[in-house]
């Protein structure tokens, strides 16, 4: 069976796809980089053009996305994840997807629960500083989070329900927000048509996993209901990497006429309990003293809820839109861990258990208006509300809290507007100029000090992108954006210095990033996408975080320069090859020494194919030079091999996903600190690498029915 | 057609050949492990050559003859404390303070250390062997010193006023011509320690220096280790030695002083310094 679909499939290779085979580059497949929206994805991630023309196809039970006019890309690094390459990723959480997206290292130190470490051109956005991430339109990062500023947990996003990701790497647009210092991300849910019915899954692995998803749809694409629903249950890779999480999410059309625009209320729900392993230490792990996917934490576990209704609304016209987003949301995070063991306290040991708590809700709306055929003004402007409330205790082997060191409850405002101009002389030059104000106004009451503190910050980003098409498939770019990293709640009430009583002229500020990018990309037939872009990232007040002293540190100023390259092919309708590498030379400006965690140098490379016969395959490669760490040492080399393939047969699919094929013993993420464990004898408080190990050989098969 | 077939065919196959092979082969080539970090090793030694006499704000000439301190550690830190602590407190506000993981970066983080029950002798002119310091490769800026109450463990004569204490201080105050001879015995609190002393140093791994801690009488800001304390009420007049023990005021005010940063410092001792160092006192 397997060798006589193998011989249909490379019977397929040979044979000439009637879509690829056409001439007319209106109707091509998705190049890459271009826009190929479905009906029923959300809007927020997609361009104001206005002027799409979506026509969809099926091959063998996969749809084809054609696209009829393509949106051009407005800035070079800019990458859409859909089609046939999101099709084959791996599924395990939504926020593992993002594994698939060029030149953005992804390290999970906990377990499958707690938020993931992003690296993207020499940022060490921790678990989302630097990184803007929007489901929907709604913005996820964590202002104040308890753990690390900007927070991420991508739990509540269900794989199933995401039909594309869009990343755009650097602050070019201004409806790119705070965080937005190296680059957003955005996830459009919908429903891919050859999912839409009753849609359920079973998926098994040899983690002892269980997950189950259940789908319901309309059949027609143009609707964009639906309701999805996800379980897992999985015991982890190693020692208390255990997973409990339970997701829902649903989208319900409340208004669908051309002349009023189309309003969709969105709905998620999200529950998940986690083990948290710690990191391991490098000595201990060559010495056999522990095994490599141990837990070095046995305790360590994490909590993380999420519920959140927004209502979703868009009008399109020929010459103008306009959308507007409403959303409200109820957070809880809660995390017990402990890294450095009885380091600092020799006998109630280090371990802390942070929560927090958050009410938000928030305004927003865009729209766009054609002042001449070649000029279009674009204005936005939002308002964010947010409680929250957050503390942090030390405790002690029994479970005890011993000491409080945060205690915080305050109001966080957010206000943003923008303007742009789009000017377009001729079609194949394009230059866009704006700018973008964001203001945080806080009051915050830090209980620990009795202080009650206020303020606000405010930064101007202006924006400006240019791209011109000489012709001979040639394209031009350039780019400049400065990107903002707001302040924290706590920083408004602090205790102030030692010696100065003054407490009513704090400088508290934010962090914001100076954004340069030039690229150019070449385009041949349609077979062969070339795209380079160089960039430069500059900061004056960079801060990075420093766990002994329970602060991010003011390191002064940094500098990111790099190069990033990629290479794709869509050498027929149901194949895509891509391959990525990115350099980036990231330092501190004061003393050259490099920003710690930083890869130098990273690829991948990925085959994604969906045959219209209905097999489909996704393998991607993955690697890492070796990344510097704190105080002069060094991680090691990484690479990995991940492996997806099914097969769909009318109303059943069936397949499997192998994480780390090679069956390497991954350092996915790499730390140097001083930690001590073992409470009999003398130790040492110089740094040693600790690691946080990627998952071993992991097989998981899925089977799953539509009607 | 055919030939754009073909085209396409060999496009594709080159695509999915050469590039995982050059990526492969790229990535085997640079293969390399986890690497620590580099670490040396440097002699630490009392040095004694700063206890010159100071003149307190009471208007004492306060000369030492000798300073003995129980330490349990001395920790060498890179970045971030510093000898201003306005500084640290300014960063404090600044930027946020939230808590993830360790290993982002470490500034202020001990990168070296001596660990080892010590007693620091010191006296003018006098040079004491201390042990060997490890440290991580890099620049220092800074320095901690954490004390510990004497016992049995460091040899001392049972009847040493060191023996249940943390430092003690023998000297003279002068005043209008007057001499009164002091010894004060003090306590730390628990965990007491001097954190973010100067030290600068370029530790690489050719470094070859002799690391020298140094008790300062007279900070940079002019502060002396006994300012405020007015050692002429302290006298009972017959001639003795006046003794400052723990509880009384004198005895909190030096306390304070002993645990702040301005009053020590380690310096790198060139070779020809180094080479002068006497035994071991404590010994």
């Amino acid at each position: 069976m397997i060798l006589l679909y193998a011989a249909a499939l490379w019977t397929g290779f040979a044979w000439t796809s009637p879509l690829a085979a056409r001439e007319d580059p209106a109707t091509a497949t998705k190049p890459p980089g271009d826009l190929a929206e479905t009906d029923n994805t959300d809007d927020e991630a997609s361009k104001d053009t206005g002027d799409k023309a979506v026509i969809m196809e099926e091959a063998g039970g996969f749809e084809t996305l054609v696209v009829g006019k393509p949106h051009p890309r407005e800035t070079s690094s800019e990458f859409q994840l859909r089609g046939i390459p999101l099709a084959v990723s791996p599924r395990r959480s939504g926020g593992e997807m993002l594994r698939s997206l060029p030149g953005l290292v992804v390290v999970q130190h906990g377990s499958e629960g707690k938020g993931l470490q992003f690296f993207l051109r020499g940022f060490d956005a921790v678990h989302g500083s630097d990184i803007e991430v929007s489901v929907s339109g709604i913005p996820i990062n964590e202002t104040s989070s308890i753990h690390a500023q900007g927070y991420l947990d991508l739990g509540f996003v269900i794989p199933e329900a995401v039909t594309g990701i869009h990343i755009v790497k650097g602050p070019f647009g201004i409806d790119q927000g705070p965080f937005a210092t190296a680059g957003s991300i955005q996830y459009e849910l919908g429903v891919p048509r050859d999912s839409r019915g009753v849609y359920i899954g079973y998926e098994t692995g040899i983690t002892n996993r269980h997950r189950v998803v259940a789908m319901v749809s309309p059949k027609d694409p143009a609707d964009r209901t639906f309701l999805v629903a996800e379980g897992v249950r999985d015991n982890g890779f190693g020692e208390n990497r255990a997973i409990r999480r339970l997701s829902i999410m649903g989208r319900f059309p409340i208004l669908d006429s051309c002349d009023q625009g189309r309003l969709d209320l969105l709905i998620s729900a999200h529950g998940a309990r986690f083990g948290l392993p710690g990191l391991v230490k490098l000595d201990d792990v060559e010495s056999k003293k522990i095994g490599f996917y141990d837990a070095i934490d046995r305790d360590g576990n994490g909590r993380s809820d999420r519920g959140f209704a927004a209502l979703n609304y868009r009008l399109d016209r020929a010459s103008y839109g306009l959308k507007a987003l409403a959303w409200g949301m109820v957070r809880h995070l809660s995390l017990n861990q402990n890294f450095t063991g009885f380091l600092n306290n020799p006998e109630k040991g280090d371990r802390y258990a942070q929560f927090q708590h958050t009410l938000s809700g928030g305004i927003k709306a865009s729209g766009h208006v054609s002042l001449h055929p070649t000029l279009t003004l674009q204005a936005l402007g939002g308002y964010r509300i947010e409680r929250l409330d957050q503390s942090m205790d030390l405790v002690d082997p029994k479970g005890s809290a011993y000491r409080r060191t945060r205690d915080l409850d305050g109001y966080q405002h957010l206000v943003h507007a923008g303007i742009a101009l789009e000017w377009k002389p001729i079609q194949a030059l394009r230059f866009g100029a704006g700018l973008r104000a964001d203001v945080m106004s806080v009051s915050a009451h830090n209980h620990v000090d009795e202080i009650q503190g206020s303020g606000t910050v405010y930064h101007l980003s202006p924006r400006f992108t240019m791209s011109g098409r000489p012709g001979g498939g040639w394209t031009l770019f350039a780019s400049y954006g400065q990107g903002w990293r707001p302040p924290e709640a706590a920083a408004f009430a602090a205790p102030p210095p030692a010696g100065d009583e003054d407490t009513t002229t704090r400088p508290v500020r934010g962090t914001s990033s100076h954004v340069a990018e030039i690229g150019v990309h070449w385009d041949w037939r349609r077979l062969l996408h070339i795209g380079v872009t160089g960039f430069g990232v500059f900061i004056t007040n960079e801060q990075l975080f420093n766990h002994a002293a329970g602060t991010s540190d003011d390191i002064g100023g940094t500098r990111r320069l790099g190069i990033e390259a990629v290479v794709s092919s869509s050498p027929l309708s149901w194949l895509d090859i891509e391959a990525d590498l990115t350099w980036v030379r990231a330092r501190i400006t004061s003393t050259g020494e490099p920003i710690p965690g930083v890869p130098p140098l990273a690829g991948s490379i990925r085959v994604s194919l969906v045959h219209p016969l209905g097999f489909r395959f996704g393998t991607q490669f993955t690697a890492l030079a070796s990344r510097p760490l704190a105080f002069g040492a060094k991680g090691a080399t990484m690479y990995r091999l991940d492996l997806t393939a099914g097969f769909r047969w009318q109303w059943l699919d069936v397949g499997f996903e192998i994480d780390n094929v090679l069956g390497q013993e991954i350092r996915e993420g790499e730390y140097n600190f001083a930690s001590r464990w073992d409470t009999s004898g003398p130790f040492s408080r110089i740094p040693t690498i600790h690691l946080a190990p990627g998952p071993p050989f992991t097989l998981r098969g899925r089977v799953a029915v539509l009607f | 057609m055919k030939r754009q077939i073909a085209q396409r065919k060999e496009t594709t196959r080159k695509t999915v050949v050469i590039w995982p092979v050059v990526l492969l082969a790229g990535v085997i080539a640079g293969c390399v492990g986890s690497q620590q970090s580099s670490t040396i090793r440097l002699p630490l030694v009392a040095d004694g050559s700063t206890l010159s006499p100071c003149a307190t704000d009471m208007g004492y000439e306060v000369s030492i003859k000798r300073v003995r301190m129980a330490v349990a550690e001395i920790q060498f830190t890179q970045g971030g404390e510093q000898h201003t602590s306005v500084i640290r407190g300014l960063r404090d506000l600044l930027v946020p303070s939230a808590f993830a993981h360790p290993g982002h970066y470490a500034g202020g983080e001990v990168t070296g250390e001596l660990v080892a029950p010590l007693i620091v002798d010191l006296s003018p002119g006098s040079l004491q062997t201390l042990g060997e310091g490890e440290m991580v490769t890099g620049e220092y800026h800074g320095a901690n010193l954490l004390f510990r109450k004497a016992g049995d463990q460091d040899g001392l004569v049972p009847d040493d006023p060191l023996i249940g204490h943390t430092v003690q201080v023998e000297g003279s105050a002068s005043k209008d011509g007057k001499v009164i001879d002091f010894e004060a015995v003090l306590d730390m609190p628990e965990g007491g320690s001097v954190i973010g002393m100067v030290m600068l140093l370029s530790a690489d791994a050719d470094t070859n220096t002799t690391l020298a801690l140094r008790l300062l009488p007279t900070s940079s800001l002019d502060a002396t280790l006994f300012d405020g304390v007015d050692f002429e009420a302290l006298d009972a007049g017959d001639g003795s030695t006046v003794l400052i023990r723990p509880g009384q005021d004198a005895h909190n005010r030096i306390q304070r002083a002993f645990m702040k940063h301005d009053y020590f410092e380690i310096a790198a001792l060139d070779n020809a310094d180094s080479s002068e160092e006497t035994p071991d006192q404590s010994e």
